[in-house]
């Protein structure tokens, strides 16, 4: 009994300390009664299925938790079907915002008069795109809380894609949060801040938003400047395929299965952002690549988009009812 | 908290979590722990409440007249700490016989349209 209580104690101190997340009050008013009912989920599960059935259980407890303090913060039933439908308008606008910022980014770089100038509309390309990463995030997160919270017995897949998916979008939209404040409170912009495209024709020596042009030489520097000034896409990509396959593992997208994994599947042209860093020396010098480049890599960014707006339409429609079902509550 | 003004069919429909934990307070007071194991026995583990889903719906319960709390006292059958009892008042009991013809008239009109259980779809008693 002394093993087995030792096994879980480390967990119950754990959700002891988890629950600062919950109002003074309602821990005041039921703190206690929590940990003891976690206390003795925890003994079930290791008296059943050992610590694989303790590893289960948080997976499902942290969707538990997060969930319920939304609630109890809020007020409000966290999935009534309104719940559901806000996620899907939610990452509806975060696509349609990440078009817009894609369209106006690559199709600006393209036909603007002076290349080497910072107009007015990167100030409005990083408007949309920044604020479409951080609501894409949400949106994601909110998502793969509900599918981790009611991963159903013996599909505990859906809840570990779902936590992971979760712990990617918190991570995404920690960075690109983290990059909007750098934006606007640093100057000059941080070097690693994935710039624009360079415009042929233009003497290496200056560079837009200050990048030292001895950077573009090392191929490693490149390549990871590259992943470094994409590391919110990466992780909402990653997100997006994880969350998509756990969609597909709770069998709610039905016939329109094909849509989630597409989304996450579309997401992998984003890899191009690491092949410009690695390929940005190459087209510096040769005249006219450099606008070819911007409208291919147009095409895929924009087709994410277009994916993540295809997936709030699915939560938004009747088939985000059955979601509803399977994450309700109360 | 007005539950005189209140009709049971305003609370209605009721959330799958909410009519399982009135469900497992119909046969007698639990403790939180309690009713999250009645419920997950009773629906063969198709339903299970986490702490943080079950003490938000019993606070949202309590608030709308629904249960109440009993008593604390120790469960015997597992340890010797005390644990908050809670239980269904009159109006909670009402809600949940509401809600139960309610769904007989579901079962009932489906019937009607010669829908009927396939044997073995779900497990017994669910």
């Amino acid at each position: 009994m002394e093993n087995r209580s030792r096994q879980w104690g480390f967990s119950e101190r754990l959700y002891r300390t988890l629950l600062v997340a919950y109002p003074k009050k309602f821990r005041r008013q039921y703190g206690e009664q929590l940990e003891q009912a976690f206390g003795d989920l925890c003994r079930e599960e290791v008296e059943q299925r050992g610590k694989r059935g303790l590893l289960i259980l948080w997976i499902r407890t942290l969707g538990d938790l997060a969930i319920s303090v939304f609630s109890v913060r809020s007020g409000l039933p966290v999935f009534s079907l309104g719940g559901i439908r806000a996620v899907g308008m939610i990452i509806m606008l975060g696509g349609v915002l990440q078009f817009v910022a894609w369209t106006l980014f690559f199709g600006g770089i393209r036909l603007r008069p002076d290349p080497t100038s910072r107009p007015q509309f990167d100030i409005l390309v990083i408007s949309p795109g920044a604020t479409a990463f951080p609501l894409l995030a949400i949106g994601l997160l909110v998502l793969g809380v509900s599918l981790a919270r009611r991963a159903p017995s013996g599909a505990s897949v859906i809840g570990l894609l779902s936590a992971v998916g979760v712990c990617l979008a918190i991570a995404s939209a920690a960075v690109s949060v983290a990059r909007i404040l750098a934006e606007v409170l640093m100057k000059p912009p941080l070097p690693l801040a994935a710039g624009p495209p360079f415009s042929p024709g233009v003497d290496p020596s200056e560079r837009p938003f200050g990048q030292p042009v001895e950077v573009l030489t090392d191929f490693s520097l490149i390549s990871l400047l590259g992943v470094l000034g994409h590391l919110e896409y990466w992780t909402l990509a990653l997100a997006g395929i994880v969350l998509g396959g756990a969609l597909l593992f709770s069998g709610v997208a039905g016939r329109w299965w094909v849509l989630p994994p597409l989304m996450g599947l579309l997401a992998v042209p984003q890899v191009l952002g690491l092949l410009r860093g690695a390929t940005l020396l190459a087209f510096v010098s040769v005249p006219g690549a450099l606008e070819g480049l911007s409208g291919a890599l147009l095409v895929p960014h924009a087709m994410v988009a277009v994916g993540w707006m295809g997936l709030g339409l699915l939560l938004v429609s009747r088939r985000g009812e059955r979601l509803e079902e399977f994450a309700r509550i109360s | 908290m007005g539950e005189e003004s209140k009709q049971p069919k305003d609370l209605l429909p009721l959330t799958p979590a909410v009519l399982n934990i009135l469900l497992a307070l119909a046969g007698g007071e639990r403790h939180g722990y309690g009713i999250m194991r009645e419920v997950r026995e009773g629906t063969d583990g198709l339903v299970r409440l986490g702490p943080g889903t079950l003490y938000t719906a019993i606070k949202r319960l309590l608030e709308n007249g629904l249960i109440e709390e009993s008593d604390e006292r120790p469960d015997a059958d597992i340890d010797d700490q005390r644990r908050r009892y809670y239980r269904l008042t009159d109006f909670g009991e009402r809600v949940i016989s509401t809600e139960v013809e309610r769904l007989e008239g579901v079962v009932k009109k489906a019937r009607n349209q010669g829908i009927s259980p396939r044997p073995g779809t779900l497990p017994e008693g669910v």
